[in-house]
């Protein structure tokens, strides 16, 4: 019973990230049809945020004249970054300071993509592909040649276990679980509730139509593509203590998240769910008995079949491409 | 007496809660042209869709030349003989209207006995000869209108579906192809849904009328337009009951 | 299926001689280059020349058929550890390890393609359930150390040698292979040409600019397409077989996802559908890899990013284009400048 519970929370953890870093990639997705490939670059560089704030703490820690040094630092983040390795104590604050500016960061370069290249091969999914993958090519290149090739050292913001349903489970753990339920439900309500949300769910539907009806479609699509962004950032911070933080963390995520989105379905926040349950469930209940990446490559074979099965995703959203196939 | 050439009964589809076609029954024989009509949302292009093999009924039968046609690919469909051309001109852009009607004919031509239609032939017919090398793209909508019709024709039809053939076509175009249409009578059965009146009219042939999914009467057409429950519903007037008249 | 009716072709016409005049002189340099080449220089031609087959490959199923994938490094995978490990673990001749790797691919193409192309699986969802394929096949390579060699491949897979009736043909000198690089890639080359400048290569093109309204006009599109997949599949075994067997070596690069998006920039770098361009993508793309990493090693993913983005934007239709745009002005006649969507 206890290994039962065990493993229903580390599904519920990996559940929890992938849902953030998915929601993003469902709705672009399911309104433009076009595939970021760059998205997993914004969960790297939540991971980076984090890393780059710790490590600037230590130099601050460390005496001296601290804030002029500190704004020199700041303007080389990859020296402070290789530089960390310090024995000092890291600052606790940073880790929430990197919660709340990681998604702006996240934000910011997902505008300047939208901007440069996306927003000009909307029609043109295929594109988009190629043009996302040099992007993210040149992304991860980017930060490693700032930051180092070596995994960053991130601390653990929240030391010690919590009882739950009779287990002690890692308090951090918890907590992203509970942090990413309420940002996830901010995103249902959000999408359910408000005028930008109506404007979203009807853009999904039928773009021209919903420009025909005075949606500033462009507008919302670009909000919609930095919150996406800024999710998958957040997800980035949340999940840097666990992982290896590394240039190519993001390709990781950004490979079961292209499932989950698949799977789950495009355009809606229940299908993104819904797939975000079933692959990450899949997967930590696949990696008891087996290998890791073996237990991945079976939940990649699992959502290809389901792709088959099902062409829409569980809970079907609205698409492009369909109407493209001439599916009904 | 011989079976006719297409018998359709009982055809039923719905779009989620919408029902699209109802209980619909068409019989077509060899080389027939009948015309159905009726107001937008009616369910004739999804009927067409239902023929032509795109959609796949909830009910119903559809024999063609004796063969039961539902569940099949719809590749079959136009190896059989159910050509279909679409509303709105789908033609391949980047190829000459040359190759367009020489892919067209392949499809069925590499795939039965016969040989592949004469293309020169086919253009002379829609009257793009001197279009022969332009690429698809570059024609003019009711161009490609035509180029679409060639297509049809190349694949050596037995029933062709025409879906609003006059569609942005000028009011000369709608006149060669009624022409073209009455001289291709005999060789092949149609089947056109249209809306322009005028070009029906000149058809002068059976004619059905569709309204909200079933088909509510038919006759030729110069009967039809006497008949108040057509007027009704095309004005939008609920359909007075059979006592009423 | 009516196969004359199929292949018919019309004659070559003036532009098409400028290609094979073109394609000519490229054999032609390449049969004078070992006069002066060093023996690297040669052996690195020869890779080259094997990845062009790799190439074509993905050029024909992409560039005519129209079906990206962004994994087809797992066929070439398939190929190259087929042979290895035949040849090293099991003691198999070379001939057994060549055949079992395009009998793997094609197997596994044909289970992938009937699965998924019949479904009406198309466009994007197919390339990224393309990608899962080389992710799994490189886990696969990755894990099964024993048979595989793991992480580090298989090491000291022996020269192609074929055995007849006592005769023993070992090509175990760098010409030799060089040559026959050269000649495997002239023959798919010209095989891939002719097969496709006919009505067989019309009937790709129209299901690639309208598949629905070639299913309606009775053409078999999934069937079109899943045997584009499964020879392309094969084509790409055979380079990555023949690859091993002369370089001796295979690694789980080989198979996965960096090699896959490389063969893209190879050819929509060269020119997407012309089979002449990519395999000079090929060359031009390879060359600038191999002097880049020289320079600055781990440059490279950077380098290839910018491209893929400059190509987009700017070379959509790959570096051939230009040469058909120069040719056009030159000619002085009104083109319409051919612009695919991928």
């Amino acid at each position: 019973m206890e290994a039962v519970v065990l493993a229903i929370l580390n599904a519920l953890t990996l559940i929890s990230i992938l849902a953030l870093v998915s929601i993003g990639l469902a709705i672009i997705f399911g309104m433009m049809d076009i595939i970021n490939f760059a998205h997993g670059e914004f969960m790297t560089i939540g991971a980076y945020t984090l890393a780059y704030i710790q490590s600037l703490s230590f130099f601050l820690a460390a005496g001296g004249r601290p804030w002029t040094r500190a704004f020199w630092l700041a303007l080389i983040p990859g020296y402070a970054a290789r530089a960390s390795g310090l024995e000092a104590a890291p600052w606790v604050g940073a880790f929430w300071l990197a919660l709340m500016l990681a998604p702006v960061a996240g934000a910011l370069v997902g505008i300047l993509i939208e901007a440069a290249v996306i927003r000009r091969l909307y029609t043109r999914p295929l594109e988009t592909i190629l043009a996302t993958l040099g992007i993210s090519l040149i992304l991860q290149k980017g930060i490693e040649l700032t930051f180092g090739s070596r995994p960053q050292i991130i601390y653990d913001p929240i030391r010690g276990t919590l009882p739950v349903l009779g287990v002690d489970y890692p308090a951090y753990r918890v907590f992203i679980i509970a942090f990413s339920f309420v940002i996830i439900t901010v995103c249902l309500v959000v999408f359910r509730n408000t005028q930008f949300g109506l404007d979203l769910r009807a853009l999904i539907q039928n773009r021209d139509m919903a420009e025909a009806l005075g949606i500033n479609t462009r507008r919302v699509s670009r909000l919609a593509f930095m919150a996406g962004a800024a999710l998958a950032a957040l997800a980035g911070v949340l999940i840097a203590p666990l992982a290896s933080v590394e240039a190519n963390l993001g390709i990781f995520y950004l490979g079961r998240a292209f499932f989950v989105v698949i799977v789950g379905g495009t355009g809606t926040i229940a299908g993104v769910l819904a797939g975000s349950g079933l692959i990450g469930g899949l997967e930590t209940a696949l990696s008891y008995p087996m290998h890791p990446s073996l237990a991945f490559a079976l939940v990649m074979i699992t959502a290809i079949v389901l792709v088959r099965l099902r062409p829409r995703g569980l809970i079907p959203g609205f698409s492009f491409a369909h109407e493209l196939l001439g599916k009904k | 007496m011989t079976e006719p050439l297409l018998v359709a009964c009982g055809l039923r589809m719905n779009f989620g809660g919408v029902v699209a076609v109802q209980d619909v029954d068409i019989l077509v024989e060899s080389g027939e042209l009948v015309c159905i009509i009726g107001p937008n949302g009616a369910g004739k292009s999804t009927l067409l869709n239902l023929l032509s093999g795109a959609l796949k009924p909830l009910a119903g039968t559809i024999r063609f030349a004796g063969t039961e046609m539902v569940g099949r690919p719809m590749h079959q469909y136009a190896r059989r003989g159910i050509v279909r051309k679409f509303q709105g001109a789908s033609t391949f852009q980047w190829m000459t209207a040359r190759d367009n009607l020489l892919v067209a004919g392949l499809g069925v031509a590499a795939n039965s006995s016969g040989g592949l239609p004469d293309i020169g032939e086919a253009l002379q017919t829609i009257g793009l000869l001197p279009q022969a090398d332009t690429i698809a793209e570059a024609l003019s909508h009711g161009q490609r209108q035509w180029l679409e019709i060639g297509m049809t024709l190349m694949c050596q039809p037995k029933l062709l579906l025409l879906d609003e053939p006059t569609a942005g076509m000028t009011v000369e175009g709608s006149r060669t192809m009624a022409d073209l249409i009455q001289r291709l009578k005999g060789r092949f059965a149609t089947i056109v849904i249209e809306h322009n009146m005028g070009f029906v009219e000149r058809l002068d042939c059976r004619t059905l009328v569709m309204h909200q999914g079933q088909v509510i009467c038919e006759g030729r057409f110069a009967d039809l337009t006497q008949d108040s429950r057509v007027r009704d519903v095309y004005l939008g007037r609920p359909l007075r009951d059979a006592s009423d008249r | 299926m009516r196969l004359a009716l199929l292949f018919r072709q019309d004659p070559i016409n003036r532009g098409e001689r400028a290609v094979l005049v073109t394609f000519g002189t490229l054999v032609l340099a390449a049969m004078l280059y070992p006069l002066w080449a060093s023996t690297y220089g040669i052996t690195v031609v020869r890779d080259i020349m094997l990845f062009s087959i790799f190439a074509l490959s993905l050029d024909y199923l992409w560039g005519k058929a129209g079906v990206l994938t962004l994994g087809h490094a797992t066929f070439f995978g398939i190929g190259a550890y087929a042979m290895g490990i035949l040849t090293i673990k099991v003691g198999a001749s070379s001939l057994a390890g060549l055949f079992a790797g395009l009998g793997m691919a094609a197997a596994l193409a044909l289970v992938v393609g009937t699965f998924l192309i019949f479904a009406g699986v198309r466009l994007q969802y197919f390339a990224i359930v393309t990608i899962a394929l080389s992710l799994v096949s490189t886990q696969i390579a990755l894990s099964s150390s024993a048979l595989t060699g793991g992480d580090a491949g298989l090491l000291g897979v022996p020269p192609f040698a074929i055995e007849l009736i006592g005769a023993r043909l070992e090509l175990s000198d760098h010409l030799s292979q060089y040559f026959v690089a050269l000649s495997l890639v002239t023959m798919v080359y010209l095989g891939l040409w002719l097969a496709c400048r006919g009505n067989y290569g019309k009937i790709l093109a129209a299901i690639r600019m309208n598949e629905y309204r070639a299913r309606s006009l009775g053409h078999d599109t999934d069937l079109h397409l899943l045997i584009a997949f499964v020879v392309s599949a094969v084509l790409a075994a055979l380079s990555g077989a023949v690859f091993a067997a002369v370089s001796g070596f295979v690694a789980p690069d080989l198979v996965g996802p960096l090699l896959s998006t490389e063969v893209v920039v190879w050819v929509a770098a060269g020119g997407r559908g012309t089979l002449l361009g990519p395999v000079i993508g090929a060359f031009a793309v390879t060359r600038l890899q191999q002097e880049i990493s020289s320079i600055a090693a781990g440059l490279w993913p950077l380098i290839l990013g910018i491209l893929f983005v400059l190509l987009v934007f700017f070379f959509p239709d790959g570096v051939i284009s230009v040469g058909r745009q120069i040719q056009a002005m030159l000619g002085g006649r009104r083109t319409l400048l051919r612009r695919q969507s991928a």
